[in-house]
């Protein structure tokens, strides 16, 4: 019951940022919903479950937006296991702390896409990326303000032991 | 035991992921399109399901407008129907009053002689009617029509068969009708035995029939018509009845009180006997 929750809360996020994510696009950036999802998983589930989940995750994504496969499912696993690491040493029940964690790790998945493009030999205008990326990441934060708490919400229900294991 | 199981899974998990992942990433692009097709055939129903939604949510707030905008509109059309409505059952009155004028107009032209007078008809414009008690009246309407339409001074103005009085003042496109109750009002009329005089208003709601002799065989009741002296007027049109024979000046005279045949109050169209240029 708890991976079918998993997964539809991920498909529903996936269709989120592929359609309501493009419609409050601000200069060419967007809230990118899934990184979020990543970071509360990684907040309040088991280990195992937060990196499949996460690496699971990153590879859909890939396979979705056209990007190498393994690319976001790195960095999204480099995202869950640097976040239950630490989960217990920070305050992660407040909501700075998230957020801050949120911006984090959006600027690591800007930094992979970055190496990604560069190592891929596209063509690639450093400065408006850097815009983008800055912008997004903001924009994410905001949304994560809003977003956080619903889902944490909802995977309290789905993860009920919480940071426990 | 259990947890030694999950403790090696957790072991093995990420040194498995990362060469995984990196192999993952050499891979051909045809070699992953069949996944990324299986990930579209996945999402892609969500993803539509999703963007209808929005697209309903987004035309929310222009459907409450249009609802809104709607909604005034619908009021405003009640309220033209109730006037459009009220608009019908006057024309409906109209059309019956017309209906009775051409009826009129037949009756008419049937008593009117063959040649030279020809009956127009016309609104009244302005009404000053005779009130109940004779006082505080102008004696007079405007009708619609005038020099345009060939009105001339002294025209007779019928209702019916009933005199309402004469033409006064005539302008191209309205006339002022002096009734026959204005005491300037006068006009050459018979009873219906043939006595003659000239039948006068009074400035009030009757008439008195002068000019009539000492002794004359006139009684209540008796029909009064014009006498088309000299043929100024049609002859034979109906101007009251005799309501009152008052003997004056110790039995040397007579005072004939008529009251006219035409109900001033409740006449809303006329029509005017034009005569022929050449009477």
């Amino acid at each position: 019951m708890q991976w079918l929750i998993t997964a539809a809360l991920f498909l529903l996020t996936l269709a989120a940022q592929a359609t309501l994510a493009t419609r409050i696009g601000l200069l060419d950036a967007r809230p990118d919903f899934l990184i979020i999802l990543v970071v509360q998983m990684a907040l309040v589930s088991p280990r195992v479950d937060s990196i499949l989940w996460s690496w699971g995750m990153g590879l859909l994504v890939d396979l979705h937006d056209g990007n190498p496969p393994g690319v976001l499912a790195l960095t999204y696993l480099a995202v869950a296991m640097v976040t239950h690491r630490i989960r217990s040493e920070i305050f992660a029940g407040h909501i700075i702390t998230r957020l801050l964690l949120v911006a984090l790790a959006d600027v690591l998945r800007h930094a992979a896409l970055l190496v990604s493009e560069i190592a891929r030999g596209h063509p690639l205008h450093v400065l408006l990326f850097a815009r983008t990326a800055v912008i997004s990441v903001a924009y994410t934060v905001v949304a994560a303000a809003v977003v956080l708490p619903l889902l944490g919400l909802t995977l309290k229900h789905v993860y009920p032991q919480g940071r426990r294991s | 035991m259990k947890r030694r199981r999950k403790n090696r899974l957790r072991n093995i998990l990420v040194p498995a992921l990362l060469p995984l992942s990196l192999v993952l990433m050499l891979l051909p692009t045809r070699a992953v399109q069949p996944a990324r097709d299986a990930v579209l055939t996945v999402t892609g129903p969500v993803e539509l399901g999703m963007s209808r939604l929005l697209d309903l949510i987004a035309g929310l707030p222009a459907r409450l407008r249009l609802s809104s905008r709607l909604l005034e509109e619908n009021s405003a059309l009640s309220t033209h129907v109730v006037e459009l409505k009220s608009e019908v059952d006057f024309l409906k009155t109209r059309l019956t009053e017309s209906q009775k004028l051409i009826a009129q107009l037949r009756d008419l032209k049937q008593v009117l002689p063959a040649t030279g007078y020809e009956p127009l008809p016309a609104c009244i414009v302005n009404k000053h009617p005779v009130p109940v008690s004779g006082r505080g009246s102008s004696h007079t309407f405007v009708i619609g029509v005038g020099t345009r339409e060939g009105v001339q001074r002294d025209d007779l103005v019928v209702t019916g068969y009933a005199v309402v009085g004469k033409i006064c003042t005539v302008s191209p496109l309205v006339s002022t009708v002096r009734l026959v109750t204005h005491a300037d009002f006068g006009i050459a009329a018979r009873t219906a035995n043939g006595i003659e005089g000239v039948l006068q208003g009074q400035g009030n709601h009757g008439c008195l029939l002068k000019y009539v002799g000492t002794r004359p065989a006139i009684e209540v009741g008796d029909y009064v018509l014009t006498s088309g002296f000299r043929g100024k007027h049609p002859a034979g049109l109906l101007l009251g009845t005799v309501e009152d024979v008052v003997d004056t000046y110790r039995g040397t005279s007579v005072r004939v009180e008529v009251k006219p045949a035409a109900n001033f109050q409740q006449v809303s169209q006329v029509i005017v006997v034009r005569r022929h240029p050449d009477r």
